[in-house]
């Protein structure tokens, strides 16, 4: 009599079998079931009379069952390739190059929709200076610079005082300046408050004491050029007096010469109150950015660009980057072949690059708002954990692709044989599928064959391919 | 004119069980130690792209005689055997894997 385990486990084949027999094109259905269902039959008989009342028979029948599924699999893919036109291009170079633009312009689409990725683009357009300033210029007749700010720095950052520790503003007119009875020349003037330079934190060199001067004369700070083309790099000129269009003001220094980055080159400032700046010319707010409000501003670029570094550096510890030796030197592609595959090759790395920056931005901004403190942080890591593995890819894809006409090589088979004294070569063998071709990669690198090696295929070869002959480079 | 590649180590190595008499499925898996899921696939690419080998149904008459289902049996073709004569020279383990029937019988 059966046993009640080994019914159950029939069926279960059969059912397999079945399921399998659903993948199989309908019109050779019949005959596939039939040669696996007898073929069973013939692996049960098999183990049963090897192994006796164990249940090695189950497993073993059950491993080749699951066989039959990869056999319907290789039936599918066969017609595919029969009949589509994209088999021809399998395994090309051109088909990996349109999958990573595709990827790329995907990850890119993704980033233009994103509403994250879209303020980190409203924050990029701002000027930011190396000194930590931000310059934003603000419509005629605003008087209220933080309001001009709030207009124009993206909602989405939240509290202005987490990034600014001060703001001020100026305003740009012409005016003719004089010096006691010389005659009055023009200059770009900026009206702007009396704490400009305190709240940019900005220093001005050779500043007046507030002992010197008792008057309340507004102050005038001076451009590094105009004090040098007009006073001769006078070290004494704290304290001039200077007839400015209507007004006097007296000379409180000279400002440092990265001030002349402020958007509207001028001449001097002359400090005043803030309800005294009048005039209809163009207005710049100045804000000076925390440390916080620079890293989360700055150079968004720097960040993915140090992940890429970073990824660039740990690559070797992760994929070898030898590209293959030749068993022969005479068997080397020529060189218009092989610098074809090094352009292949930054083609694919500028991709990769090109992707890992946009998933990066992506990801950070499905995962935080780019405001967030730990916004920097995620698009690091995102972007170095990319770089790293997309990199990887693309090594190893360019070592597998044959030389001559960069399609990926097929076929892995295990050859030679196991040896402990390493002294026969054991390893896998891949061939390209055009006949042009081996690749050997050894299992255990040895002093004698450390890297993967390619071996040309003469014409002897040729029986072992269909058509005429393999196009030989 | 593009060419595809014929012979695999799979392809040489099941060629040289069917030349050394293992003529079914389940034998040539035995024989060879490849796995159902590759060895099904090579040998049907075999028979239908690169008419390398041939198949055939025993008769139900005989399978029935001896109580067990009917086989499929393969045999090389006239192809398969010139491929299977340049895949020895190119990989002359596999003869030492499957000796071939004439060697046997020496």
């Amino acid at each position: 009599m059966i046993p009640p385990l080994e019914i159950a486990a029939r069926f279960a084949h059969l059912g397999l079998l079945r399921c399998a027999s659903l993948l199989v094109p309908a019109r050779i259905r019949a005959e596939w079931s039939q040669e696996w269902r007898t073929e069973l039959w013939y692996v049960l008989r098999e183990c049963s009379t090897e192994s006796g009342a164990s249940p090695r028979p189950i497993q073993e029948a059950t491993a080749f069952c699951l066989g039959a599924y990869r056999d319907a699999f290789c039936l599918r893919k066969r017609l595919w390739q029969k009949h589509s036109p994209l088999a021809e291009i399998r395994g090309s170079a051109s088909l990996c190059l349109l999958a990573l633009i595709a990827l790329l312009i995907a990850s890119w689409g993704i980033a233009v929709m994103s509403p994250g990725v879209r303020t980190e683009r409203d924050l990029s357009k701002i000027r930011i200076h190396p000194q930590r300033l931000l310059d934003l210029r603000i419509a005629s007749g605003t008087h209220d610079p933080a309001a001009a700010v709030e207009e124009q720095v993206p909602k989405s950052l939240g509290s202005m005082q987490r990034y600014f520790d001060g703001f001020s503003y100026y305003r740009i007119t012409q005016k003719i300046v004089s010096s006691g009875a010389a005659s009055g020349t023009r200059w770009t003037v900026a009206l702007a408050n009396s704490d400009l330079f305190t709240q940019l934190h900005l220093p001005v060199r050779f500043a007046l004491k507030a002992g010197n001067a008792p008057d309340k004369l507004p102050r005038i700070v001076l451009s590094d050029e105009t004090w040098m083309t007009e006073f001769g790099g006078n070290p004494d000129i704290a304290g001039t007096e200077l007839r400015v269009g209507l007004l006097d003001g007296r000379v409180a220094g000279v400002a440092v010469a990265s001030s002349q980055n402020f958007p509207g080159k001028v001449n001097a400032w002359l400090l005043q109150p803030n309800d005294e700046i009048r005039g209809d010319g163009a207005g710049f707010v100045v804000g000076h950015l925390t440390p916080y409000g620079y890293f989360q501003m700055g150079p968004r670029w720097a960040i993915p660009l140090f992940g890429v570094v970073l990824a660039f550096l740990a690559l070797p510890g992760i994929t070898s980057m030898a590209l293959g030796d030749y068993s022969r030197d005479s068997q080397k592609p020529s060189k218009l072949k092989r610098l074809v595959c090094w352009a292949f090759l930054m083609a694919k790395m500028s991709l990769v690059l090109s992707f890992v920056y946009f998933a990066s931005l992506d990801l950070d901004c499905s995962i935080v708002q780019p405001s967030s403190n730990f916004s920097a942080y995620t698009q690091f890591a995102s972007s170095f954990v990319l770089c790293l593995f997309g990199l990887r890819w693309a090594f190893r894809d360019q070592q597998r692709r044959c030389p001559v006409r960069l399609r990926l090589m097929v076929n892995p088979a295990e050859v030679g044989q196991s040896s402990r004294t390493l002294l026969t070569w054991r390893g896998t063998e891949l061939f390209c599928e055009r006949g042009h071709m081996l690749l050997h990669i050894p299992d255990t690198p040895t002093s004698w064959f450390a890297a993967q090696r390619w071996v040309c295929l003469d014409r002897s070869w040729r029986l072992l391919f269909t058509g005429s002959s393999p196009e030989m480079n | 004119m593009a060419t595809e590649l014929r012979v695999t180590h799979v392809t040489a190595l099941i060629l040289q069980a069917i030349d050394a008499g293992f003529v079914y499925g389940f034998s040539i898996m035995d024989m060879t130690g490849l796995p159902s899921g590759t060895v099904y696939p090579a040998m049907r690419r075999m028979e239908e792209d690169d008419k390398l080998i041939r198949s055939r149904w025993e008769r139900q008459a005989i399978a029935d005689r001896e109580h067990r289902p009917p086989r499929k049996y393969y045999q090389l073709t006239a192809v398969g055997r010139d491929v299977l004569e340049t895949s020895r020279k190119r990989y002359p383990l596999i003869q030492r894997l499957i000796p071939s029937a004439e060697a046997k019988s020496v």
